[in-house]
C-alpha cells in the first residue's frame, strides 16, 4: 500500500501500458509488484552504450521512477529485466528503516585501494575499480538470491536465464586468462575470482555441469568459494538479511571498511 | 543448452599444487606439467564431454567439447590413442581403471598404449590381468603376445599367439605375429605356414609380406622370397618396409653372385673397369669423396636389381644405376680400405676388370 512519505506525493510518470505489454507476463507482474511496493513507476528501456547487460537505478531523492536499462538487442530481455526488478522487490520488501544503499567516502575508497593493491594506478582508475568490486559484491551476493528465486519460481524465463548465465560463465572463464589477470593487482583479481568461483560452482550444480567449477578449483579458489557459500547458506534468505549477507561476504573477501550502508530514501 | 566448444586458459604459476596427490606436489619441470595435465583430464572426465588439456611451461589450456552422449572413458582413451595423443589417452585409461579395475577395454587399450611407449613392464602386467579376467576379449592374446615379444619373452609370446590362433584361426594378426615369433626363434617351417595364412588373410599388409619374405629368405627359398620382397615394395613404396625389402633383395642378389661361381657378369666387369679408369689419376681423397657419397646413398637402400632406376652424385657427373654405383663403391673401397666387406661379392668380376685394365 502506497503511503504519502513527505510533503505531498511526487508526481508519477504515466505508466506506458504498451511498453509493459511487450514483456513476459511474469515481468509485467513484477513491474506491478515494484510499483505497488514503492509507489513509483518503473521505466524499462534500452540504453545504447550501456556497458553491462542490464542495470537498475532505484528512484532516490524524489526521482519520479525506477529506471531499468538493458543493452539494445539483448536476447534475454525478460530475464534481464526480471532480475533487476527483483533487486527492487527485495529492497522494498524491507521496512523503510531497513532499506540500505551502499556508498563509499574517500577514506573508505582509500582503504580499498590499499587493500586491493590498486595504489600503483591513477587515482580515478583505482577508485573506479573499487566501485566496481563493491558493485560485484552486492550484485553477486544478492544476485544469488534473485537468480535462485527466478530459477525456482519463473520456469517460463528459465531458458533465457540459462542462456544469460552461460554467457556470464563464459565471460568469467575468459577472465582467467593470464593476459587479463596480469593487468590487475592480485588481491583485486582474487576477490573477483572467488566470487566467480562460487558462481561457477553453484551453477555447475544447478545445470548439472560440475566441470564449470574445475578451473577455479585448479587455481585454488575452491576454499574461498566454499566460505562464501557457507555464509550464503547460513544467513536467512530474507530481504531484511541482505545487508548481513553483504557484510559477511565483505568480511570474507577483505572488503570490510571499503564501503558503508546509507539508509535508502526514495524521497 | 550446451555451450559451444571453447578454451579456458590460465597461468600455470596459478595452479594450486594442493590439488595434486601429495606425492606429486613438489614435482618440477616436465613431471609437474604432466601431473597437472593428468589431474585436469581426470577432473573433467565423465562430465558429458571431452576436455583436451595442454600444459606448457607458462600456461594451462583446456579445450572443452560438448558431446551429446558421454562415451565410456575407456573408449575415449582408446580414441585418443588412435589419433596419436598418447598422453591424453593414457591419462583417461588410467582413470577408467581407477574407477573400475576390471574394465577390460581400459586394460586392453592401456596395455597397448603403454607397450607402444616402451613401458613394457606395466603393459605386460595389465595384459596378463586382461587375459585372466576376460580371455575372450578381442585381441587380448595378440596384444599380450606383442608385449611379451617386445620384452624378449619369446616362449610366452608364442604361447599367447597360439591361444589367439586356437581361439580364432582366421585371426590374421594372430597368424602374422605367431609366424614372426616362430621365425625369430628359428622354427621356420611352422612359422611359414602361419605367415602364408597371414598374407592370404591380409593381402595388402606389407609387414605380413615382409615377414614371409624374410622367412623364405632364411629358409633358402630365395626365388619365392624375392617375389615376396617385390610384393612388399609394391605395397609400401618408399616406406620403411620397402627399405627392408630392398635390403633383402640385395642380399639375395649378393648370394646369387657368390653362388654363380665361375660365371662372370659382364655388366659388373664393365662397371668395375669403368671405375678403375675413372679412379686412375685421382687422388685418394677424391676417390674417398666419391666412395663415401655412394655409401651414404646406400644407407637409404640402393637397388641392384633395377637397372631403370637412376641416381646422380654430387661428386661425379652422370646418371647411374644402383648396381653401377655399387661397383664404383666396391672399386673405391678396394683402393682405400680393401678390408671393408660391401656385402656384395663381386671380387671375381673385379679381378677380371683389373686384369683387363692391366692391373695385376
Amino acid at each position: 500500500m502506497c503511503q504519502p512519505s513527505g510533503p505531498g506525493l511526487q508526481p508519477h510518470l504515466p505508466i506506458n501500458d504498451s511498453e509493459i505489454m511487450s514483456y513476459a507476463l511474469e515481468v509485467q507482474l513484477l513491474i506491478q509488484q515494484v510499483e505497488q511496493l514503492s509507489c513509483r513507476p518503473v521505466h524499462v528501456a534500452e540504453e545504447p552504450g550501456i556497458k553491462v547487460r542490464a542495470t537498475v537505478i532505484p528512484a532516490r531523492n524524489g526521482a519520479p521512477a525506477h529506471l531499468v536499462r538493458f543493452k539494445p538487442g539483448a536476447p534475454s530481455v525478460d530475464y534481464l529485466v526480471a532480475s533487476q526488478l527483483l533487486f527492487l522487490v527485495r529492497l522494498f520488501s524491507c521496512p523503510v528503516a531497513e532499506r540500505w544503499d551502499l556508498a563509499a567516502i574517500a577514506t573508505e575508497q582509500d582503504a580499498g585501494i590499499k587493500a586491493m593493491g590498486l595504489g600503483v594506478f591513477q587515482d580515478t582508475f583505482a577508485r573506479a575499480m573499487i566501485d566496481q568490486i563493491v558493485t560485484q559484491l552486492r550484485t553477486y551476493s544478492i544476485g544469488c538470491r534473485v537468480d535462485d528465486w527466478i530459477w525456482k519460481n519463473m520456469p517460463g524465463l528459465r531458458q533465457q536465464q540459462e542462456a544469460e548465465i552461460r554467457t556470464q560463465l563464459a565471460v568469467n572463464e575468459r577472465a582467467l586468462a593470464p593476459e587479463i589477470r596480469q593487468k590487475f593487482p592480485k588481491p583485486l583479481v582474487d576477490v573477483n575470482s572467488s566470487m566467480n568461483a562460487l558462481y561457477a560452482t553453484m551453477w555447475g550444480e544447478v545445470l548439472r555441469e560440475p566441470r564449470l567449477g574445475i578451473p577455479f578449483a585448479a587455481m585454488g579458489y575452491r576454499a574461498k568459494a566454499t566460505e562464501l557459500r557457507t555464509i550464503l547458506e547460513e544467513i536467512p534468505d530474507e530481504p531484511a538479511s541482505d545487508r548481513t549477507l553483504i557484510e559477511g561476504w565483505a568480511d570474507s573477501l577483505g572488503l570490510t571498511g571499503v564501503f558503508h550502508f546509507n539508509l535508502y530514501s526514495i524521497d | 543448452m550446451p555451450a559451444s566448444p571453447h578454451d579456458i586458459q590460465f597461468a600455470l604459476a596459478e595452479f594450486d599444487r594442493s590439488q595434486l596427490p601429495e606425492a606429486q606436489r613438489d614435482l618440477q619441470g616436465d613431471d609437474f606439467l604432466q601431473a597437472v595435465r593428468e589431474h585436469l583430464i581426470e577432473q573433467f572426465a565423465g562430465h558429458g564431454g571431452a576436455a583436451e588439456v595442454a600444459v606448457s611451461s607458462d600456461r594451462v589450456i583446456i579445450r572443452w567439447k560438448e558431446t551429446s552422449e558421454a562415451e565410456p572413458l575407456a573408449e575415449q582413451g582408446g580414441n585418443f590413442l588412435k589419433h596419436g595423443d598418447y598422453d591424453q589417452g593414457i591419462a583417461l585409461l588410467k582413470l577408467a581403471l581407477k574407477r573400475n579395475p576390471e574394465d577390460a577395454a581400459a586394460l586392453f587399450n592401456l596395455g597397448m598404449g603403454l607397450g607402444d611407449r616402451d613401458q613394457t613392464g606395466e603393459a605386460l602386467e595389465l595384459l596378463l590381468r586382461l587375459v585372466a579376467i576376460a580371455p575372450e576379449y578381442p585381441g587380448a592374446w595378440v596384444a599380450l603376445g606383442v608385449a611379451q615379444a617386445r620384452s624378449g619373452q619369446w616362449d610366452g609370446a608364442i604361447h599367447s599367439f597360439r591361444e589367439a590362433v586356437t581361439s580364432d584361426p582366421q585371426d590374421a594378426f594372430a597368424r602374422k605375429n605367431l609366424g614372426a615369433a616362430l621365425s625369430q626363434t628359428g622354427q621356420l617351417a611352422e612359422a611359414r605356414d602361419h605367415l602364408k595364412a597371414a598374407v592370404v588373410l591380409l593381402p595388402s599388409d606389407a609387414q605380413a609380406w615382409l615377414n614371409l619374405a624374410m622367412n623364405l629368405e632364411q629358409s633358402g627359398e630365395t626365388e619365392v622370397a624375392n617375389t615376396a620382397y617385390t610384393q612388399v615394395m609394391q605395397l609400401d613404396p618408399g616406406g620403411r618396409f620397402s627399405e627392408l625389402a630392398e635390403l633383402g633383395r640385395n642380399r639375395i642378389t649378393g648370394l646369387g653372385f657368390r653362388k654363380a661361381g665361375g660365371g662372370l657378369r659382364p655388366d659388373v666387369v664393365s662397371f668395375c673397369g669403368e671405375a678403375l679408369r675413372l679412379f686412375d689419376g685421382m687422388s685418394k681423397d677424391e676417390v674417398q669423396r666419391i666412395t663415401v657419397e655412394i655409401a651414404m646413398l646406400g644407407t637409404k637402400g640402393l637397388s641392384v636389381n633395377n637397372p631403370v632406376a637412376k641416381h646422380t652424385l654430387r661428386t661425379l657427373p652422370g646418371k647411374f644405376s644402383g648396381l653401377h654405383l655399387l661397383c664404383i663403391e666396391f672399386v673405391g673401397l678396394k683402393m682405400i680400405d680393401p678390408s671393408v666387406d660391401l656385402g656384395l661379392d663381386i671380387s671375381a668380376e673385379y679381378a677380371e676388370a683389373c686384369r683387363l685394365h692391366g692391373n695385376p
